[in-house]
């Protein structure tokens, strides 16, 4: 329990747009161990992608991390200079994205694009050009060990090729494999496999799992697809917009879910051995966050909903030990 | 793809030429020639006979380096061209020197710093660049640099070389060491380059800024800061190099037009250039010339397109050659 790499503490990240600001993340809360694998699940839109590139640092104009602390090994990383916080970058904490097919420069061989990566974490130099020759072909040899340990087919032959030359699961893994060069102790993957077909998405979420255990390092895997949660992560956050409503580990939330959005969604998914009349839905859909509902923001499509549900936004209270929900019908009083 | 451009641009400046109505004998012969003259120069030309018979004598004439007379100048085509064609080729080149390191330089930065003082600044400039026309560009630097200040001169190509081996004057003067030269030639050549240059410069400035405004947005850029690159190599490694790509095509299309614009930016600089050449040449209805200037341009601007399909393949390694 006491093993927290990343803890994430009231986090708002806003953007100011022309049209108004929208709360895309707005008082998140969650943390991450050392060697689990946290899914943060919800809707398209729901701030999990956000919420991924404020831990990374990614957040680009007109959007801001208004307030909050992202503490990293003890360290808040928001206060760190950008100098600092882009030697975390790759180093300690890694990325990768949801589209394999465009993840990868275009212009540059797998092999280069990872030598990249280690020469500047590794050796300091940040411009590939000026790296001595010997230098490149110690990384590349390296960088051919780590596609063996994503089990990229013909390692010898993948580093020499162009990313258009790859299908879209070895892209992945060639990514993968680019990340985690540098032995990060934490790896965001953004829907990692929402672009692949399910055969290959199985291969990928293995290869994560493969990860965790010889790596021994810590996954936030972002995804709308509860069936990858269920498979592959040890606990959960759900979000919706902009906030957590419930964390718990990943048993007690598909067995138990308390939240009424957690509910609407695991009844949401379809299932082969009980035919339904109907496929079940959530009412409504996704609210603005530039104007959110006040109070719940779920409570405009919630069936529970309570005249507190619209004055008072509920906080994250544990219920049972390690499940949190942020919802007046656990209030507590 | 070379050979067909080439011969449609034959086929098409010969039969533009010979469709205006105009009548090049009797031009040539002068206002007061009798009929008789005027009819042994149409039969000397071949004027009389058919069309493509005369097209025949017309490429048999450009393969075997015999591109008509010029009867403007009183001697050969070629023989202009040779003379001519280095001084335009010096001035374009180095227009494009500044227009191309420039431009992209502008546009990186004017995409980088979107929305922000420097953008705006780079997209005023580059505004007026091209929306100013050439010819009064040329004249306002006349009068601010020449008249005015008295820094550059405002006619002519500088003290030519003591030995002539290209017909270009700065590469004559460094081969032949003469610094003299050097100095009067470079002295002379700034004030054209950067009229000539500056349209050009304000296309590459505004094609750049947009490519890299589209390529920042990518997932690839991305991955590159996520690596913890420094911002510099994250837009001159990762985000220029594909910016490029679009760039270059308007590099190859802006090689043209800059051969197309010498013909203002020499006339109104004294550049004796083949841009003043052809202006020359329409006005007294020298045909051969003007087809051979026209032939000569349309097989640089095949050369400039071959070039930059070369280069696409070097920058772009889904493109290959061949395929």
């Amino acid at each position: 329990m006491s093993d927290v790499l990343l803890k994430v503490e009231d986090l708002h990240t806003y953007f100011y747009t022309y049209e108004g600001v929208v709360k895309a993340v707005d008082g998140v809360s969650f943390d991450i161990r050392k060697g689990e694998i946290f899914g943060l699940v919800g809707e398209t839109g729901c701030g999990k992608s956000v919420t991924a590139l404020s831990i990374i640092g990614l957040i680009d104009e007109p959007g801001r991390i208004v307030s909050g602390k992202i503490i990293y090994k003890g360290k808040n990383l928001l206060e760190l200079s950008e100098e600092e916080r882009r030697k975390i970058r790759g180093k300690e904490i890694s990325m990768i994205f949801q589209e394999p097919m465009t993840a990868l420069n275009p212009v540059y061989t797998i092999g280069d694009q990872i030598v990249e990566l280690l020469l500047l974490h590794e050796e300091g130099i940040a411009n590939i050009k000026r790296a001595p020759k010997e230098l490149k072909e110690e990384k590349k040899k390296k960088a051919i060990e780590m596609l063996k340990l994503v089990r990229m087919p013909d390692p010898e032959r993948t580093i020499d090729s162009y990313p258009h030359e790859l299908s879209g699961g070895m892209r992945q893994r060639a990514m993968i494999s680019m990340m985690l060069a540098t032995k990060p102790s934490l790896l965001i993957a953004d829907e990692p496999t929402t672009a692949l077909d399910v055969t290959v998405q199985a291969q990928i979420l293995n290869i994560l799992l493969d990860m965790k255990e010889k790596l021994g390092i810590s996954i936030l895997l972002i995804t709308h697809d509860l069936s990858v949660i269920a498979e592959v992560t040890d606990r959960v956050g759900v979000m919706y917009a902009g906030n957590i409503v419930e964390i718990a580990d990943t048993y007690a939330l598909f067995d138990n879910p308390r939240h009424p959005y957690t509910v609407g969604l695991l009844q949401a998914i379809p299932s082969v051995t009980e035919k339904k009349e109907e496929l079940k839905y959530i009412r409504g859909s996704v609210p603005n966050l530039i104007y959110p509902p006040s109070g719940c923001r779920f409570h405009p499509r919630c069936d529970y909903m309570m005249p507190i549900c619209k004055k008072e936004k509920p906080k994250l209270v544990e219920i049972e030990p390690g499940h949190y929900v942020a919802c007046h019908l656990f209030g507590g009083e | 793809m070379l050979i067909p451009v080439v011969i449609g641009v034959t086929l098409i400046t010969f039969t533009i030429a010979y469709v205006i109505p105009a009548d090049p004998a009797r031009a040539w012969a002068g206002q007061k020639a009798p009929p008789e003259v005027v009819e042994q120069i149409r039969e000397k030309y071949h004027l009389n006979d058919p069309l493509y018979v005369q097209y025949y004598y017309y490429i048999s004439g450009l393969v075997r380096g015999d591109w008509g007379y010029s009867h403007s100048e009183h001697r050969p085509v070629l023989d202009c061209l040779m003379d001519y064609f280095p001084a335009t080729f010096e001035l374009t080149i180095w227009a494009m020197a500044i227009a191309i390191p420039v431009g992209i330089y502008l546009g990186v930065v004017s995409a980088v710093k979107r929305n922000k003082i420097p953008d705006h600044l780079s997209r005023i400039f580059a505004l007026s660049g091209v929306s100013m026309p050439i010819f009064w560009l040329g004249l306002l630097l006349i009068l601010i640099f020449y008249t005015y200040l008295g820094w550059f001169p405002a006619s002519g190509r500088g003290i030519t070389p003591s030995h002539t081996y290209t017909g270009l004057y700065i590469l004559d003067s460094i081969l032949s060491l003469d610094f003299q030269s050097l100095a009067s030639d470079i002295w002379h050549i700034i004030l054209p380059a950067v009229t000539l240059s500056y349209a050009t410069l304000a296309v590459m400035t505004r094609m750049t800024r947009s490519s890299m405004l589209e390529v920042l947005r990518l997932d690839y850029i991305k991955t590159a800061r996520a690596k913890g690159l420094p911002d510099k190599i994250v837009i001159y490694r990762h985000a220029l190099r594909n910016a490029l790509i679009p760039t270059l095509t308007v590099a190859g299309l802006a090689f043209a037009g800059l051969l197309g614009g010498a013909v203002l930016t020499e006339t109104i600089f004294s550049w004796p250039g083949m841009g003043r050449y052809a202006y020359h040449a329409i006005s007294t209805l020298d045909f051969p010339a003007i087809m051979g200037v026209t032939f000569l341009m349309a097989v640089i601007f095949v050369i400039a397109n071959l070039i930059v399909d070369i280069m696409y393949a070097y920058l772009d390694p889904r493109i290959k050659l061949g395929e």
